[in-house]
C-alpha cells in the first residue's frame, strides 16, 4: 500500500523518462540507464534498484514488452519496446509533466 | 502472454528469479565494461559496479512483489507448510486423513449409486423427451394401457414423435442348448428408433412385423447372444424356437442398451426381469377390445417443446371419444397419465437413497467436526508460534490462510485416498445391493464421481478450517505473546468446541432416530400379518410352453400329474399348484360384476383372480372364516373362495356364501361364493390384503404354474427331489429357481432392508464419531484443567464432586444436541414418511431409544476423562506447568 502512495510522486517521473526513451528505440536496462545519464549530462542518474522494479511493473502494466536478445557484443540481454498503451501512456505523461513545469513556472515568476 | 509466463514461472518456481538474475548480470557486465573502458582495473570496475548496483536481493525482491501471481506462490509455500506442520504431528496427520478418506470414499461410493439410479439421465438419446403413458380412472387411478387405446393413439396423436407399446412375457427357448425360461418383451416397431437404438448385428423390426402371422422374428439381447450363442457372428437369419414355435432371428442388440426391468415401470406385471428376447406385438383380435386387456406399457417420445400435460391433454380428447363408445355402464371417466420416463422408473427407489446419501453426508460432517475440534486443540498450543508471526507482521489475512490451507491439505489428501475407498465401498455396494434396485448395473466411477469427490473433499476441508481460521485470524497477538508459553484456550475457542460437539450429537442423534424409525418400519413389515405361512415351504415354477400344451386340458393334466408326483416325496406333508404364488407379482386382476347391480366396471371391486389346487390353501397355512373349501368334487360346478376383503367390499354386511358374481369375458358364466377365506398380503407386504378370488385351477385358464410343497424337514434338503420328480413328468420343461416361501418373503423386503442397513451402519458410525468428538473435547477440557482441579483436589475436593463436576461439563453439549436433534428428526422423518411402515415419524419409543443409546454412549465417552481428572494426583497435577 505504502508503495502505491509512493509510485504517484517519485515513479511517476521515472515512468516518464524510461517511456520517453524507449520510444525512440528498443533497449535494455543498462541501456536505458546509460542513455538518461548521457541525455541529461550526468545529471540524472537512474538507480538500477528502482529501475527494474519500475521496468517490471510497466511491463505488467502492458506500456512495455520485453524478449531477451543478443546484443552487438553477444550478450543476451532483456530488451524493452513501447506497446501501444505504452505510447498513449507516455503522452498522457508528457502532458502532464507539462503543466507541472507550467505550473511550477508560474510560481517561480508570480510568486 | 506476459500473465501466461507469470502463471507458468509461478508454478514452476523460480523461472521468473532466473530472469531476474540473468538480467541483473547483463546489466553487471556492461557496467564493469564501462568502467573497464574509462580506466579501472577489472576488479576495481567489477567493485563499483557491485557497489551501484546496490542491494540486488532487495532489487529481487521488489520485482518479486510486483508479480500479480504473487498469492499462488504463497499459496504454494502455505501448503509447504502445512505438509510440514502434519508430518510433525503424524499421528494427528493419520487420524485426520484416515477420518476423511473413510468418509469421502463412502459418500462418493453412495453419490455414484444416486447418481447413476436417480441423478443421470436414462442412457437414451435425448432422454428427458421420454415419457411414460398410463391410462387412468376414477376407479383404479392409473392402469396399464389397453392395446386398441393405443393403436387410436398411435394414429391420432401430434404431441409426440413416436409411441411405443410395450408388453411383457415369459418364453421357453428351446434350440440345441438346455431349454430355458427368459423374460421377454412384445414390442412395437416404433421402441427401438423412439430409444435411439441401433442393432448391433441385423436390423430392428419392421412395421408389417406386428400382423399377426407375421411376428414370428426376435432381437435378442446382447447378454442372451453371448451366454447362449456364444457370441456367434452369423445368428442373424438362424432359427430359434420360442414356445415351440420356429422365429427367425432379425439382429442383436447392443451391450450399451439398458432397458429396465418391466417391474420397474409397472408393478403390475408377470415379468420381473429384464427382457432378454423381443418380439413385435401382434396385437389379437382379443386384445383389442374397446374396454378390456389393460395389460401394456406404453412410452412415447415428446415433440420438442411439448410437455408431458400438454400430451396427457390431447391423449384425454381420444379417450373421451372412447368413453363415448364405451357402454354407459364401463365407467364414468377416461383419462391419461404422462410422466417423465425417468421419473417412472426410479421413483420408487429415489428417497431411500437420498436419505443414504444424506445419512453418508452426515458421517462426514460429523467425522470433519471431529478433525476441526482436533484442531482447535492443537491451536491453543500454536498460540506462541501465531503471536511471533502476527508480531513479524505476517497479516490477519495471511494467518487465516495458513489455517485454511492446512485443513484443504489435509482434505486434499484425505479426498485423494477417499477415490480409493470408494472404488471398493461401491464394490461393497453392488454386492449387497437388493437386484431390485433399478438401474444398478449403470454404477460406474468415472468423471462425474471425481469431480463430485473434488468438490465434497474442498467442503469438507473448509467445514474443517473456517471456525480454526477464524479463531487463529481473530486471535490477538499482544494477548498472546503476553500470555506466553502457557498456552490457555481462549475462551471463544473453549465455546466454540462445545457448540460443535452438541451438533455431532445433534446430527448423529438425527441418523439414529432415522435408522430406528426404518428399523422398526422393517420389523413391523416382517411381522405383519401376511395372512400365510412361510415355515418348511419350498416353492418352484414352471411356465408349460402354449405349443406342446395347447389345451387348458393338457395343462391341468400336466399340474395334476406332477402335484400326484411330488405329494409321494418322502419327507413332503402338503403339495398345492397355484398360478402364482404370493409375492411373485400382481398377476391377472379382474374387474367383478354382481349380477343385478348396475355400478358402472370401473368403479367394480378389483379382484385378483388365483387359480389354485384345493390344497393350496392347507399348504400355505390360510384359514377358512366361512363356507367351505372347494375340493375335486366340484368338477365343473363354477365356485370360488374369496377373501375377506372382498366379501366386505362386494356384499358389505351381508353372508357373501352362495352370492354370485361374474369376471372375464361376457360368455364366462357366473360363480357362485362357496367359502370365504382369511386375507393375505399377496402382491407386496406394504400393501394392504389383495382382493383375492381363488377358483380351483382345473377349471382351466391359467398358463405359467408354481408349486408350493410344504415338508417336515428343511426343505432345501429335497430341492434335488422336486427337480427329478416335475422333470419325470416333463423333461423339456424349464424350471425357475427353487426358493423357500421364506427367501421370497426376504426377496420382497430387499431392497428396505439395505436401505436400513445402510442408514442403520452410518448412524452407528455416526453415533461413535460423536462419542470420539465428546471424548477428545472433554480430554481436552480435563488437560486444560489439570492445574485447577489440582488446587480443587489438594484443597480437600472429593474425588466423586470432581467426577461429576466433569460429566457435568460434557452433559451440557450433549444434552443441547438432543434437545435440537428431535425436532430435526421429526421434520425428516415427515419427508421419509413414504419409507415408513407402521410407524409413525414421531413414535415415541423410536426416538427415546435412540436418544438414550447416544447419551449414554456419549456420557460413556466423557466418563474417561472425568475419572481421569478424579483419579490425578494433586502434587503432579500442580507441578504440570
Amino acid at each position: 500500500m505504502m508503495r502505491q502512495k509512493k509510485a504517484d510522486a517519485l515513479q511517476g517521473t521515472l515512468d516518464l523518462l524510461v517511456l520517453k526513451t524507449l520510444s525512440r528505440e528498443p533497449q535494455h536496462g543498462y541501456g536505458i540507464a546509460a542513455r538518461i545519464q548521457h541525455i541529461t549530462d550526468d545529471m540524472l542518474r537512474v538507480e538500477e534498484g528502482s529501475l527494474y522494479p519500475a521496468l517490471h511493473r510497466m511491463e505488467q502494466a502492458g506500456w512495455i514488452a520485453a524478449e531477451w536478445r543478443f546484443t552487438e557484443n553477444r550478450r543476451r540481454a532483456r530488451i524493452y519496446r513501447l506497446t501501444r498503451a505504452g505510447q498513449k501512456r507516455l503522452s498522457e505523461e508528457e502532458a502532464r509533466w507539462d503543466r507541472l513545469l507550467k505550473a511550477v513556472g508560474k510560481v517561480l515568476r508570480f510568486a | 502472454m506476459g500473465w501466461f509466463r507469470r502463471l507458468r514461472s509461478t508454478i514452476l518456481g523460480s523461472n521468473l528469479d532466473e530472469d531476474v538474475a540473468e538480467e541483473t548480470r547483463f546489466h553487471l557486465d556492461e557496467r564493469i565494461d564501462e568502467y573497464v573502458k574509462s580506466g579501472m582495473t577489472y576488479e576495481q570496475a567489477r567493485l563499483e559496479a557491485q557497489r551501484r548496483l546496490g542491494n540486488l536481493a532487495l532489487a529481487r525482491e521488489q520485482v518479486r512483489d510486483v508479480d500479480s501471481f504473487r498469492w499462488l506462490g504463497d499459496l504454494g509455500q502455505d501448503v509447504r507448510y502445512a505438509l510440514r506442520q502434519l508430518r510433525r504431528n503424524p499421528g494427528f496427520a493419520i487420524a485426520a486423513i484416515l477420518t476423511l478418506a473413510l468418509g469421502i470414499g463412502a459418500t462418493t461410493a453412495v453419490f455414484s449409486v444416486v447418481d447413476a439410479v436417480v441423478l443421470r439421465p436414462l442412457s437414451y438419446a435425448d432422454s428427458s423427451q421420454l415419457v411414460m403413458i398410463d391410462e387412468w380412472t376414477p376407479g383404479f387411478d392409473s392402469i396399464p394401457v389397453n392395446g386398441l387405446h393405443f393403436q387410436e393413439w398411435r394414429r391420432t396423436a401430434t404431441s409426440f414423435d413416436q409411441i411405443a407399446l410395450i408388453g411383457g412375457l415369459n418364453v421357453n427357448v428351446t434350440d440345441s442348448s438346455e431349454p430355458e425360461r427368459l423374460p421377454a418383451a412384445r414390442v412395437s416397431s416404433e421402441l427401438f428408433p423412439l430409444l435411439g437404438v441401433q442393432p448391433q448385428l441385423g436390423r430392428v423390426f419392421l412395421a408389417d412385423e406386428e400382423v399377426p402371422g407375421r411376428e414370428h422374428v426376435v432381437l435378442i439381447s446382447n447378454e442372451l447372444w453371448r451366454r447362449r450363442y456364444s457370441a456367434d457372428p452369423q445368428i442373424v437369419g438362424r432359427t430359434i424356437s420360442i414356445d415351440g414355435v420356429a422365429h427367425q432371428v432379425a439382429g442383436v442388440l447392443p451391450a450399451s442398451f439398458h432397458f429396465p426391468k418391466l417391474s420397474d415401470l409397472y408393478p403390475l406385471t408377470i415379468v420381473q426381469d429384464r427382457p432378454q428376447i423381443w418380439k413385435p406385438i401382434a396385437l389379437g383380435p382379443e386384445e383389442q377390445t374397446l374396454s378390456g386387456h389393460f395389460d401394456f406399457v406404453s412410452i412415447g417420445r415428446l415433440k420438442a417443446g411439448v410437455s408431458a400435460r400438454q400430451a396427457a391433454s390431447e391423449l384425454d380428447a381420444v379417450q373421451k371419444d372412447f368413453l363415448a363408445q364405451m357402454p354407459k355402464a364401463l365407467g364414468s371417466d377416461l383419462r391419461t397419465q404422462v410422466q417423465p420416463l425417468q421419473d417412472r422408473i426410479v421413483g420408487r427407489a429415489k428417497t431411500g437413497l437420498e436419505l443414504m446419501l444424506a445419512a453418508v453426508g452426515v458421517v462426514l460432517f460429523i467425522g470433519c467436526v471431529n478433525i476441526t475440534n482436533l484442531l482447535l486443540a492443537r491451536l491453543s498450543s500454536r498460540r506462541r508460534e501465531l503471536a511471533v508471526r502476527s508480531a513479524i507482521g505476517a497479516s490477519r489475512w495471511r494467518l487465516t490462510r495458513q489455517m485454511i490451507a492446512e485443513s484443504l491439505t489435509l482434505s486434499a489428501v484425505g479426498g485423494a485416498c477417499g477415490v480409493l475407498v470408494a472404488y471398493d465401498a461401491i464394490q461393497l455396494i453392488l454386492a449387497l445391493a437388493p437386484a431390485d434396485l433399478p438401474r444398478l448395473d449403470e454404477v460406474q466411477v468415472d468423471a462425474r464421481t471425481v469431480i463430485f469427490t473434488l468438490i465434497i473433499s474442498t467442503i469438507a476441508g473448509l467445514v474443517i478450517g473456517v471456525s480454526p481460521a477464524w479463531q487463529f485470524g481473530n486471535a490477538d497477538a499482544g494477548e498472546a505473546m503476553a500470555s506466553g508459553m502457557r498456552s490457555t484456550a481462549s475462551r471463544g475457542t473453549g465455546r466454540l468446541r462445545f457448540v460443535l460437539v452438541s451438533a455431532q450429537v445433534a446430527l448423529s442423534a438425527v441418523c439414529l432416530i432415522l435408522a430406528g424409525l426404518l428399523l422398526h418400519s422393517l420389523v413391523n413389515l416382517l411381522n405383519v400379518d401376511r395372512g400365510f405361512d412361510t415355515n418348511h415351504i419350498m416353492t418352484v415354477g414352471v411356465n408349460p410352453p402354449i405349443s406342446r400344451y395347447p389345451t387348458p386340458e393338457k395343462r391341468v393334466a400336466f399340474v395334476r400329474t406332477a402335484l400326484d408326483r411330488l405329494k409321494v416325496l418322502p419327507g413332503v406333508i402338503d403339495v398345492a399348484a397355484a398360478n402364482m404364488l404370493p409375492l411373485a407379482g400382481e398377476g391377472g386382476n379382474s374387474a367383478l360384476s354382481i349380477p343385478g347391480t348396475s355400478a358402472p366396471l370401473f368403479e367394480h371391486a378389483l379382484g385378483n383372480i388365483r387359480t389354485v389346487s384345493s390344497d393350496y390353501f392347507r399348504t400355505m397355512g390360510m384359514s377358512l372364516q366361512a363356507g367351505r373349501l372347494f375340493s375335486d368334487a366340484d368338477r365343473e360346478r363354477q365356485v370360488a373362495v374369496i377373501s375377506m376383503s372382498i366379501a366386505k367390499r362386494a356384499w358389505p354386511g351381508e353372508d357373501p356364501v352362495g352370492k354370485r358374481f361374474h369376471f372375464g369375458p361376457r360368455t364366462a358364466p357366473d360363480r357362485e361364493v362357496i367359502g370365504v377365506i382369511n386375507d393375505v398380503r399377496g402382491v407386496s407386504l406394504e400393501a394392504g390384503p389383495s382382493f383375492s378370488v381363488y377358483v380351483p385351477y382345473w377349471q382351466g385358464f391359467f398358463i405359467a404354474t408354481s408349486f408350493a410343497i410344504r415338508t417336515t424337514e428343511d426343505p432345501v434338503t429335497i430341492t434335488p427331489a422336486i427337480r427329478v420328480a416335475i422333470r419325470s413328468v416333463d423333461a423339456e420343461l424349464p424350471l425357475s429357481a427353487l426358493r423357500t416361501m421364506e427367501e421370497v418373503v426376504e426377496g420382497s423386503v430387499a431392497q428396505r432392508r439395505f436401505q436400513t442397513n445402510l442408514v442403520l451402519a452410518f448412524g452407528a458410525v455416526a453415533m461413535l464419531l460423536a462419542s470420539l468428538g465428546v471424548y477428545g473435547v472433554m480430554s481436552y477440557a480435563v488437560t486444560q484443567r489439570t492445574t485447577e482441579i489440582g488446587i480443587r483436589l489438594a484443597l480437600g475436593a472429593e474425588r466423586g464432586a470432581v467426577l461429576r463436576m466433569v460429566l457435568r461439563q460434557a452433559l451440557r453439549p450433549i444434552a443441547a444436541g438432543v434437545a435440537a436433534a428431535v425436532p430435526l428428526a421429526l421434520g425428516v422423518a415427515s419427508w421419509l414418511r413414504s419409507l415408513l411402515f407402521g410407524v409413525s415419524p414421531l413414535d415415541p419409543a423410536t426416538i427415546t431409544v435412540a436418544c438414550l443409546a447416544l447419551i449414554t454412549a456419549a456420557v460413556l465417552a466423557a466418563y474417561v476423562p472425568a475419572r481421569r481428572a478424579a483419579n490425578l494426583d494433586p502434587l503432579i497435577a500442580l507441578r504440570y506447568e
